[in-house]
């Protein structure tokens, strides 16, 4: 965030078609790749004496998911902080607004992609790639050739779209988010499920 | 020398039979082979709206130009002067049409290679890694196996792998490819996938194999991977803006390359491209005597 903060401030033309979505991008892609590393079946150690103890699965990803958001809205109000000292045209609340949603939305992706897949590093590419692909055209490509720009994650273009679409841009994505999430939570309910005695996972 | 080639050919075998079971090739290669047909239809949505040139040809101090029409399918001709305008020479000597096609399909190749190397990184960053989380290296250390055939087979089975997968790969999108946009110049297109986004990605994948060999479980060799991934975008920058932009965006501006002709300079964007990998091969070899230092070393204590 400093780095594209110091870049914007030197004219740098990517930093600057990122603007004042640094802190929503890079907040929401390192919170991704966080929760894809989170909890990935395949890589848990003693995943089967975990799942023999009274003490549910769920427990372990909430108290992850917990320290994983907690770090990233650290990060994220510093990196606000930061920002609205060097553009004093953005707002505190602004930068945050702008990062609360995408955030959420990455974070589900990762977590869920990691779990469904059972191996972190699928979750980590997906969310690195959509990322990379919203960073460079995806607005683009939303807005002129479909015209699905309330499906932006990241780098909505906001003099393209109207408050109106903005805001449901901004629902939209903290509800994919939590559904992602929600799902996810749902996967790990059955242990012999996520243990995988169903099929061989390497 | 027998047993170290049987084992080494063992190793080979398995390996690569281990990442077609693992899935992580071939959804490496569904992913690319993904990427690149979705860009191409994107691109091939705004095709249809561009006039296009159809053909170039010489006729004194002027370059005739005929364009076809989006709107209408009709040709026009454009005259251009030539003293005022710098066209390259080869414009003239070639099929317009078949090479238009071809570089467009490498305009999207670009962007994808460098997809694949991205995805590369943290998918094949576990190989090495794995064997420690599932205790095989213990296995292993009961075995006369040479820590260099180790390292080797590791890295030779990933290669085979990824050069089998990239070939299904670029027959599939040269078949889809010449359904949409019409004949390509098959040679120029066979050897970009030779020269240029084969050994970009086996040595993408080489970095991404060899370097986590320190890592002590697929976490650790999926974080290296993370880390890996700049490296992997930093080869493809250097590999096609050293090679293919150079030589066929820049040069046509450059006079002294005005009479370059069509074989010349494809030739020369291939022969540039070896140029642009050099420094990346020795210091894969370094990396791997490191790594080989430290298999050794871990092995001592």
């Amino acid at each position: 965030m400093v780095f594209l903060a110091l870049m914007a401030q030197a004219r740098d033309p990517v930093a600057m078609s990122i603007g004042f979505s640094a802190v929503a991008g890079v907040g929401s892609l390192v919170a991704g790749v966080q929760a894809a590393l989170m909890f990935a079946p395949a890589d848990e150690p003693a995943l089967e004496l975990l799942l023999a103890s009274p003490r549910p699965a769920a427990y372990l990803l909430l108290e992850r998911l917990i320290i994983v958001v907690g770090l990233n809205t650290l990060v994220a109000v510093l990196g606000a902080v930061f920002f609205t000292r060097l553009f004093p045209t953005d707002t505190f609340v602004d930068q945050l607004v702008r990062w609360f949603a995408p955030m959420i939305a990455m974070t589900g992706l990762g977590m869920w992609i990691s779990i469904i897949t059972r191996r972190s590093n699928y979750g980590m590419l997906i969310v690195i790639l959509f990322s990379g692909a919203m960073l460079f055209g995806g607005a683009y490509v939303l807005i002129e050739l479909f015209e699905l720009g309330w499906l932006i994650v990241m780098y909505p273009p906001l003099d393209v779209l109207t408050p109106d679409h903005y805001l449901i841009n901004r629902v939209f994505l903290t509800a994919f988010g939590l559904v992602l999430i929600a799902l996810t939570f749902w996967h790990i309910r059955e242990p012999e499920h996520l243990i995988g005695a169903a099929h061989t996972a390497v | 020398m027998n047993t170290t080639l049987s084992q080494f050919g063992g190793m080979i075998r398995y390996e690569m039979l281990m990442q077609f079971r693992r899935r992580a090739i071939i959804v490496l290669c569904v992913f690319f082979l993904v990427g690149a047909l979705g860009l191409t239809t994107l691109i091939d949505s705004q095709r249809s709206v561009v006039n296009r040139i159809a053909s170039v040809r010489f006729d004194g101090d002027t370059t005739i130009i005929t364009t076809i029409d989006a709107r209408t399918q009709e040709e026009y001709e454009q005259h251009v002067d030539n003293t005022q305008n710098f066209i390259p020479r080869w414009y003239a000597e070639v099929d317009f049409l078949v090479v238009q096609s071809t570089f467009e399909a490498f305009n999207v190749l670009a962007p994808s290679l460098m997809i694949l190397l991205i995805a590369i990184m943290p998918m094949l960053s576990e190989t090495i890694p794995l064997d420690r989380q599932f205790k095989v290296r213990e296995l292993l250390d009961t075995m006369p196996l040479p820590r260099v055939t180790y390292l080797l087979g590791k890295l030779v089975s990933v290669w085979i792998g990824l050069m089998i997968g990239i070939v299904v790969v670029g027959v599939l999108y040269g078949i889809y490819v010449a359904s949409r946009y019409g004949a390509l110049d098959m040679w120029t297109y066979v050897r970009y996938w030779l020269f240029l986004m084969l050994p970009c990605s086996l040595i993408g994948a080489g970095y991404a194999v060899i370097v986590p060999t320190f890592a002590q479980s697929r976490r650790g060799g999926v974080l290296v991977g993370l880390f890996l991934i700049p490296l992997g975008v930093y080869i493809a920058i250097t590999v096609i803006a050293g090679t293919y932009i150079n030589n066929v965006f820049f040069n046509r501006n450059n006079v002294g390359e005005l009479n370059l002709g069509y074989q010349d300079l494809v030739a020369r964007m291939f022969s540039d491209t070896f140029t642009a990998f050099v420094p990346f091969i020795p210091l894969l070899l370094i990396v791997g005597i490191v790594m080989w230092a430290f298999l050794r070393f871990r092995a001592a204590r």
